[in-house]
């Protein structure tokens, strides 16, 4: 069969793109909101003030003129990232993992120049790789090591973890693996793998890329199966805290698992995709309505709320 | 947002409403056609007035019809060598006159009238109401007046009002075979006389009324004279020699209300008879000429100047293509580069053709992807970059023409007819694309921006939706109560009952 019927999808509770923009992101996510999460440095800046775990900020640039003194700013630094603040679908973000005589080792294993990191930063600050070609800042920070249980399911990528949060409330989750298609990014639509994760346990439901169930990794072969995230009640936590942070009613929060600090934020997005749906197998609408006819508490902390998740909405 | 829901329904229904409200008032009371193609029958009529000149100085003054129940006065035209023209408005009537202060032997006048057969009316003055001086009695001797008087009070003792009394006179006066006074009557009078001065006796205003009968191809067709009766506050018409009652079918009433149809002084022996010819007219155009005629159309887009028309008319057309991107991206969820940019895309096919168009377009399109890659290996800002882009548009667009000229294609300019600056932000985008989710999302988004631009192409060139959209502005307030509805769509998108197929269980 080709196609779902209208009725089957509604019996499955599934949330449609048309659904998700009047009712969810219009109603609960305020649009004066909004910068707070396209911009990468402000919601750096926010998550500190309010104690939520990202990877270390070491400097940013913001005019052409610091690049010429670059080599200052990197000066110790064996490994470190280099990403655009507005950038979009994952672009600009060079990933420095050794340095050598000859220059830096990227995560791929080329050897760049100082000079082509140089030109790299250039290209950020003059807008390259941000929405609409605006001018934008390069932001200097750490370099993730991702948690070893994830080694081999990711191909040249930090797999992440995409939660949607609804007022609050983790409903859903989904791990974001890179794939040889996806050129190391975790973007779905560019061909990353994603895997549902049952709420209650942060254990592997299913896999899906271009919205095609799929079982093994295709560039490592691992089985999706058997994929378990550690650390689970932190990173729900975390998941959250995003939203007293921010308070975007409808959002989806991007965590990475740190090899030594634990549950990092990555970024945020007030308009989370859908796919995550197709990876977990279920809808979205049954844990939504839940909340929104008031069923959880408001009153809840952050804490409260991901327990609740774990035992109340995982099971819906 | 709940709260505001009813409003939010009141809004659309009252633009709906409103809307088909001004479509049918148009359609219905005006009688714009609905459809472009829609036929209706126009009675092309001349009066041919015939008589000869003695004195030499000449008025001939003829009554004039008016619209009517069924039929609508449209052009009119007094055609006489010679003579000075004009028309007279009487509180009841209006009439044309000829003068002339010097003419002899026979002379020809002609009224040319074109009467539209239909059941619209445009506001219609009340009937006037009877005047009682109306009706020149007629002489009539004792013996006679006694038998009219025995006539009457019998009619009165069988009737209810003035319309039974004028039957029971008319069953009289017609029947077969008739009894002796009658007969006497009948022979002395002329039918229409003898029944106004029953009439007239019984206490019932009447008047004496011209009908032409309408026939295709008739010649020197005469008036026939019918009597009317005044009850209700309406006239209604009577055949005196038959009986019958009410309007024949194809029955033109001639200036009622007119003591006299056609006066000639200085002249005798004048005659009147009508020629009549049948045409189906486009309604469209009898219409508008019509309601142009009365002044009765100040909201149509037909009173701008001819420039301001075409530009109105271009402009209408656009919800219609809006309408049709809505559909396609909230109900179907197809993708297209830049959302309204397959509107404006529809606008050029209208001038170039579909498939010349779509040609143009790949073509500008294709190759300016080719020369905006170069563009995009030597990083240059975004506005240099889409400035650049937009001269190397114009360029292509003179080459193609060019080129498209020297190997004799009909239609060269059609290049021409894509906007510039939408077309350079398309390259832009697509570029953009190509780069960042590959050749794939380019085609799908490619194709999915060609097929809205060639259904809201499809919708926008059907003659019936041009000419609704142009007639009828209430289409307007109807596409935008479409549109608001459309815009609160919760539901699936087509495309998603295919994306989602995984999670129903089914593989």
């Amino acid at each position: 069969m080709k196609f779902a019927t209208y009725s089957q999808l509604r019996e499955k509770g599934v949330l449609g793109l048309n659904q998700r923009n009047v009712h969810f992101i219009s109603r609960y996510n305020a649009r004066s909101l909004f910068p707070l999460v396209d911009d990468k440095l402000k919601t750096k800046l926010m998550a500190r003030k309010f104690n939520v775990n990202v990877p270390h900020l070491i400097d940013t640039i913001q005019y052409q003129h610091e690049t010429r003194h670059i080599e200052e700013l990197l000066k110790g630094l064996r490994e470190f990232v280099i990403k655009p603040a507005k950038g979009s679908s994952g672009k600009g973000i060079l990933v420095i993992v050794d340095r050598q005589e000859d220059g830096f080792v990227k995560s791929s294993g080329v050897i760049i120049s100082l000079q082509e990191i140089r030109r790299h930063v250039s290209n950020i600050l003059s807008g390259l790789f941000s929405l609409a070609g605006k001018p934008d800042i390069a932001i200097l920070e750490d370099l993730i090591h991702f948690d070893p249980a994830f080694q081999s399911y990711s191909y040249e990528g930090v797999p992440d973890i995409r939660f949607i949060v609804f007022q609050g409330f983790p409903v859903l989750a989904m791990m974001r693996l890179a794939t040889h298609l996806s050129d190391g990014k975790a973007n779905l639509h560019q061909g990353a793998i994603g895997v549902g994760l049952d709420l209650a346990t942060g254990k592997a439901i299913g896999g899906v890329q271009f919205d095609r169930p799929i079982e093994i990794h295709p560039d490592t072969g691992a089985a999706l199966k058997d994929l378990n995230v550690p650390s689970w009640n932190d990173m729900l936590e975390l998941a959250a805290e995003c939203y007293d942070m921010t308070k975007l009613g409808y959002l989806g929060s991007d965590i990475v698992l740190d090899a030594n600090r634990g549950p990092l934020l990555l970024e945020l997005n007030a308009r989370p995709g859908l796919a995550i749906q197709i990876a977990n197998q279920t809808g979205l609408l049954k844990r939504l309505n839940h909340i929104e006819k008031g069923k959880a508490p408001k009153s809840f902390t952050a804490k409260q709320r991901a327990d609740y998740a774990l035992s109340r909405l995982s099971t819906l | 947002m709940s709260s505001s829901r009813p409003v939010f329904l009141f809004i659309v229904l009252a633009l709906f409403i409103g809307g088909m409200a001004q479509i049918l008032h148009r359609h219905y009371t005006l009688g714009v056609p609905l459809i472009p193609s829609a036929q209706r029958d126009v009675w092309f009529i001349d009066a041919n007035i015939e008589f000869d000149s003695i004195t030499g100085s000449v008025t001939a003054s003829l009554a004039l019809p008016e619209t009517q129940t069924g039929y609508t006065m449209m052009r009119e035209d007094l055609i006489s060598p010679g003579f000075g023209v004009s028309v007279i408005s009487t509180p009841n009537h209006r009439r044309a006159e000829w003068t002339i202060a010097e003419v002899r032997g026979p002379q020809k006048l002609y009224y040319k009238v074109q009467i539209a057969a239909d059941n619209h009316i445009v506001s219609l003055p009340a009937p006037t109401s009877p005047q009682d001086s109306a009706n020149p009695p007629l002489f009539i001797d004792d013996a006679l007046q006694q038998a009219i008087n025995q006539i009457v009070i019998e009619a009165t003792k069988k009737s209810a009002g003035p319309l039974s009394f004028t039957r029971q006179i008319l069953k009289i006066l017609t029947s077969d075979p008739p009894e002796q006074n009658v007969e006497l009557l009948r022979t002395s009078f002329d039918p229409t006389d003898l029944l106004i001065t029953f009439l007239t006796q019984g206490g019932i205003s009447s008047r004496h009324v011209h009908g032409l009968e309408l026939e295709d191809g008739r010649r020197r067709q005469r008036l026939k004279d019918y009597v009317q009766v005044y009850a209700d506050e309406k006239w209604h018409l009577f055949d005196p020699r038959s009986g019958q009652e009410g309007r024949p079918e194809n029955l033109l009433i001639w200036a009622p209300g007119a003591q006299s149809i056609l006066d000639v002084i200085g002249g005798r022996n004048s005659t009147l008879t009508f020629s009549i010819l049948l045409q189906e007219e486009n309604a469209l155009k009898s219409v508008l000429t019509q309601l142009d005629d009365l002044g009765q159309d100040r909201f149509s887009i037909y009173r701008l100047p001819l420039e301001d028309q075409a530009l109105l008319k271009g402009m209408f057309l656009i919800p219609i293509g809006a309408l049709v991107i809505v559909f396609m991206r909230v109900l179907v969820g197809i993708r297209t580069s830049g959302t309204f940019m397959p509107v404006l895309l529809a606008v050029a096919f209208i001038q170039t053709e579909l498939i010349p168009g779509l040609i143009s377009f790949v073509l500008i399109v294709g190759t300016g992807l080719f020369v905006r890659s170069y563009l995009s290996r030597i990083n240059l800002l975004l506005v240099p970059r889409i400035s650049a882009t937009i001269i190397v548009v114009i360029g292509l667009t003179i080459l193609f023409t060019l080129v498209s000229e020297q190997m004799g294609f009909q239609n060269v300019h059609n290049f021409a007819f894509f906007p510039l600056i939408i077309m350079s932000w398309t390259i832009e985008r697509m570029s953009i694309l190509w780069e960042e989710d590959g050749p794939k999302e380019v085609l799908i988004q490619g194709l999915g921006s060609l097929g809205a631009a060639s259904l809201a192409y499809t919708l926008m060139a059907t003659p019936v939706i041009r000419h609704l959209s142009f007639n009828f502005l209430g289409l307007q307030p109807i596409l935008l109560s479409l549109i608001l509805l459309m815009g609160q769509y919760t539901g699936y998108r087509l495309t998603e009952l295919r994306r989602f197929r995984f999670l129903t269980g089914n593989k």
